[in-house]
């Protein structure tokens, strides 16, 4: 994996996280953050991208469940013929921002939403976000069928 | 998710898409940073001033696995950066860093420290280097004087020598 932080944690990047998506909708609109999200994806989680285009999605999946691990988050994973689903009962980043300011904004899931959308960009993978509530969310990773199949 | 590790390198790819509009907008971005930063850091400075600098960034270099010293004395706090960690992902990245990520520290900082009534001087010593010196001064003229051997002096510490 590219990235493998170790060491403290600061949970309180996710309140700038919180803000950023905020002032970045209201200053610029959602194409500004969407393409945001898209050069994090794309440019700075560049080995996690190439191998999704490559049709491999192992890259991707060891980040979400190291990180989602690492900051206490609860999650499991299904695999099945259709993909992997990762259900993420509690994620530590929602959570944290419940904790300090009690709710969580519904802009903060885009984060995840942008996220998964651009890595799905021109690769054989549909990587889809379905939020359930506040703190919970489940991700697809599924294979785009050909032209023509069923 | 963005992971809370990884948030530096999401700000980076910020700072190079709002510097291509303008330095104004991302000193717009860091100020909009700076009125949530007092937000957490105001109380520890309302109540005890240098040393609840103190306690804050004793906190901070924890969480953030800085390599620094910490030390006060009666007239300034100092933040003595020998490993940033920040700029450190921002260097090891697949994405290019942005010019002038040093001095989004100063950015957010500044604003705060002239609403409280203190004085910031920033050295950022290097735009590539990921070390620098913070001083954070009650006294104008003494941080006038420190700012003078400063070897890069961020932006907004210069407002020091106005008048």
């Amino acid at each position: 994996m590219r990235y493998k932080e170790e060491g403290e944690i600061h949970k309180d990047f996710h309140l700038a996280v919180n803000t950023t998506i905020n002032w970045v909708l209201s200053s610029y609109g959602i194409d500004f953050l969407a393409e945001l999200f898209r050069r994090t994806a794309q440019d700075v989680y560049a080995a996690i991208y190439q191998k999704l285009k490559n049709g491999d999605a192992s890259e991707f999946i060891e980040h979400m469940e190291y990180f989602l691990s690492r900051e206490g988050g609860e999650f499991y994973l299904d695999e099945n013929d259709s993909g992997v689903i990762l259900h993420i009962i509690k994620c530590p980043a929602a959570c944290h921002i419940k904790d300090k300011y009690g709710k969580v904004p519904e802009a903060f899931h885009l984060q995840t939403v942008l996220l998964n959308n651009a890595w799905s960009q021109n690769t054989p993978f549909i990587i889809s976000t379905d939020i359930l509530g506040e703190c919970e969310c489940q991700i697809r990773v599924a294979r785009r069928k050909e032209n023509g199949a069923k | 998710m963005v992971p809370s590790d990884h948030f530096v390198r999401m700000y980076n790819e910020l700072f190079k898409m709002l510097l291509q509009i303008s330095e104004d907008a991302l000193h717009d971005y860091w100020l909009q940073i700076s009125r949530l930063q007092e937000t957490i850091i105001g109380p520890y400075i309302d109540k005890k001033g240098l040393s609840g600098m103190y306690e804050y960034w004793n906190r901070i270099k924890i969480e953030e696995n800085c390599d620094a010293d910490l030390k006060l004395t009666e007239n300034y706090f100092e933040f003595r950066m020998n490993h940033c960690p920040s700029l450190s992902k921002v260097l090891d990245n697949d994405a290019s860093a942005c010019p002038l990520y040093c001095d989004h520290c100063a950015g957010w900082i500044a604003p705060i420290m002239e609403k409280k009534g203190y004085f910031l001087v920033y050295d950022i010593i290097s735009r590539s280097i990921p070390k620098c010196i913070m001083r954070i001064y009650s006294n104008r003229e003494l941080a006038k004087e420190f700012a003078k051997e400063a070897k890069l002096l961020a932006e907004p510490c210069k407002q020091l020598f106005d008048n």
